[in-house]
């Protein structure tokens, strides 16, 4: 039981954590997705929604491969931390990030595309430096993207489990998040306790999806 | 500084091109005329550089404000301008004071200009402050964004249809304050309009676009009814701007026409006019002046018959209470 709530907090940190980072992080790709004519931009709108139709498995092998302390990228990782980057809390935020970026891309696109151009001239004309006109008048208009991409990339992170399974096991208070404690129970034939955590984890995503309706206008603009 | 304003160049939208080759001496305001489609607005983007796609060149006075060949582009807020389009909203999700405070902030730091009070009471906003733009009507948004336009201390106005939506009295209100502040602060002003009378009263200089070019330019009170009437200048007219009056019944067993403006209506022979033709009206008993109230109807803006030039070769101007028949 006590490894449950551990779990819970583990699972909750890690959902935190990854929404912080993840929001100011996809913030400036959207908006140039949103608003950019370049050629490349379909190709980069291909490989921001990769995560939704890869199974998870694929992405945490790769990441497995390109981040243990062996390679380029882990062994720099190792040297500038001391700490791995597989099997480690940092390392699942890091592939979070990852996983979850169409769900705070997407909505936060379709927020900016509805910002009509007229509303941005009219900044321009008052005198609104791009940057003020993000912030004054972008920003406020895309609040409902804020909330639905938050949301749904923290609901999203709660239910990481391949991605989990792969790169970062099942260590107590490090990567056992609530899915693999549920797998570990049901492995264990304790039913009763996966029955708790996954009851726990239906009324969970039930009211994220919920709230997103609610109060984003079922504007979710993710397709799966 | 030298207040000339230099656009030359082109822009291709579609099937239609805006081509110009002009220097403005805005040391008068200026009005621009035209009929729908003709490129008031579209010269007025690109005065603002809301079309970075015209190829030419923009200047204010020694300013480059648009050159490609040069890669020169200064962006839309650096211009100092304040601007009212017809098809820009106002910022959402503010009250107009909140809109007017924020035209205030982001506006040129110089001391000069008009006060919060003076706009707010010259613009007739006094009763509307507290509320928020979006349930504001037509009008009254016309005049936020006219009010922060000029909030913005601008180096050059740009106003395209800026008082539309307002009813007749009041807009002539306006437009004396209007002329009353540009004259006093000395502020380079454009003025697009379809109102006769309020170019009349707001600038001194005219231009007549049509299909993306200026086919006209002059004094603004001779081009007026000179170009309403489609034939030569009138001596007399030229010093009066009158009423558009509109055909509003065509009786074919009669053989007849009715046109009204103001209050007033007149029958003519039917073979002068065709339906949604203009007219060029003033009262006969009225002296020669423009210093008087004007109460003319405004044009609308989209009439069919504007587009077609052989419509406006028919316009002409009757002598007030006898139709010059």
């Amino acid at each position: 039981m006590a490894g449950d709530l551990q779990a819970l907090w583990l699972t909750a940190l890690l959902a935190g954590v990854t929404t912080v980072l993840l929001a100011p992080l996809a913030t400036p790709l959207a908006w140039w997705l949103a608003r950019s004519h370049s050629p490349i931009r379909s190709g980069v709108e291909a490989l921001v929604a990769m995560p939704l139709v890869l199974p998870p498995t694929v992405l945490g092998f790769y990441l497995l491969v390109i981040l243990n302390p062996e390679s380029l990228l882990g062994g720099f990782w190792v040297s500038l931390t001391g700490e791995s980057l597989t099997f480690s809390f940092s390392g699942l935020v890091l592939a979070s990030l990852l996983y979850s970026l169409p769900f705070m891309v997407q909505p936060l696109q379709s927020a900016f595309r509805a910002v009509p151009e007229s509303v941005l001239e009219t900044a321009a004309c008052l005198g609104l430096s791009p940057r003020d006109r993000f912030w004054s008048v972008v920003l406020p208009l895309s609040r409902r993207g804020f909330l639905t991409g938050a949301v749904l990339t923290f609901a999203h992170t709660v239910g990481e489990f391949g991605v989990v399974l792969m790169m970062g096991g099942n260590i107590p208070g490090e990567t056992r998040v609530l899915s693999i404690a549920i797998y570990e129970h049901v492995e264990t034939l304790n039913y009763a306790a996966a029955h708790t955590l996954a009851l726990g984890l239906v009324g969970f995503s039930f009211l994220s999806l919920w709230l997103v309706y609610r109060f984003a206008g079922g504007r979710i603009g993710v397709v799966r | 500084m030298s207040q000339v304003l230099h656009i030359s160049g082109s822009l291709q939208r579609g099937d239609f091109t805006l081509d110009v080759q002009l220097d403005l001496d805005l040391a008068q305001p200026l009005g621009i005329q035209g009929v729908t489609g003709a490129g008031k607005t579209t010269l007025l983007r690109v005065i603002a550089g809301l079309e970075p796609a015209f190829s030419g060149t923009v200047r204010w006075g020694d300013e480059i404000w648009h050159d490609p060949s040069r890669g020169v582009e200064v962006p839309t807020f650096r211009r100092g301008l304040g601007v009212v389009m017809q098809n820009h909203p106002l910022l959402p999700d503010r009250t107009v004071h909140d809109s007017l405070i924020f035209a205030i902030r982001r506006g040129a730091s110089c001391e000069s200009g008009l006060s919060l009070d003076d706009v707010v009471n010259g613009l007739q906003l006094n009763d509307v402050q507290s509320q928020s733009v979006e349930t504001l009507s037509g009008g009254e948004r016309q005049r936020v964004a006219l009010a922060q336009a000029l909030l913005v201390r601008p180096r050059l106005l740009l106003l395209d249809e800026p008082l539309s939506a307002n009813d007749s009295s009041r807009r002539q209100q306006i437009v004396e304050r209007l002329r009353t502040w540009i004259s006093a602060l000395g502020l380079p002003t454009i003025y697009v309009s379809h109102a006769p009378e309020e170019l009349a009263r707001l600038s001194e200089l005219l231009l007549l676009l049509e299909s993306g070019s200026v086919i006209r330019r002059g004094d603004t009170r001779a081009l007026l009814v000179k170009g309403l009437k489609g034939t030569g200048v009138d001596a007399e007219a030229q010093a009066d701007v009158g009423a558009v009056a509109r055909v509003v019944r065509r009786d074919l067993q009669q053989n007849t026409v009715t046109i009204a403006w103001d209050t007033t209506q007149r029958v003519l022979d039917i073979d002068r006019l065709t339906e949604g033709s203009q007219l060029w009206v003033r009262p006969a008993n009225t002296s020669a002046n423009n210093s008087g109230p004007l109460d003319a109807p405004l044009q609308p803006e989209s009439s069919e018959d504007e587009r077609q030039p052989a419509e406006r070769g028919q316009s002409q101007r009757l002598s007030g209470d006898e139709p010059n028949e």
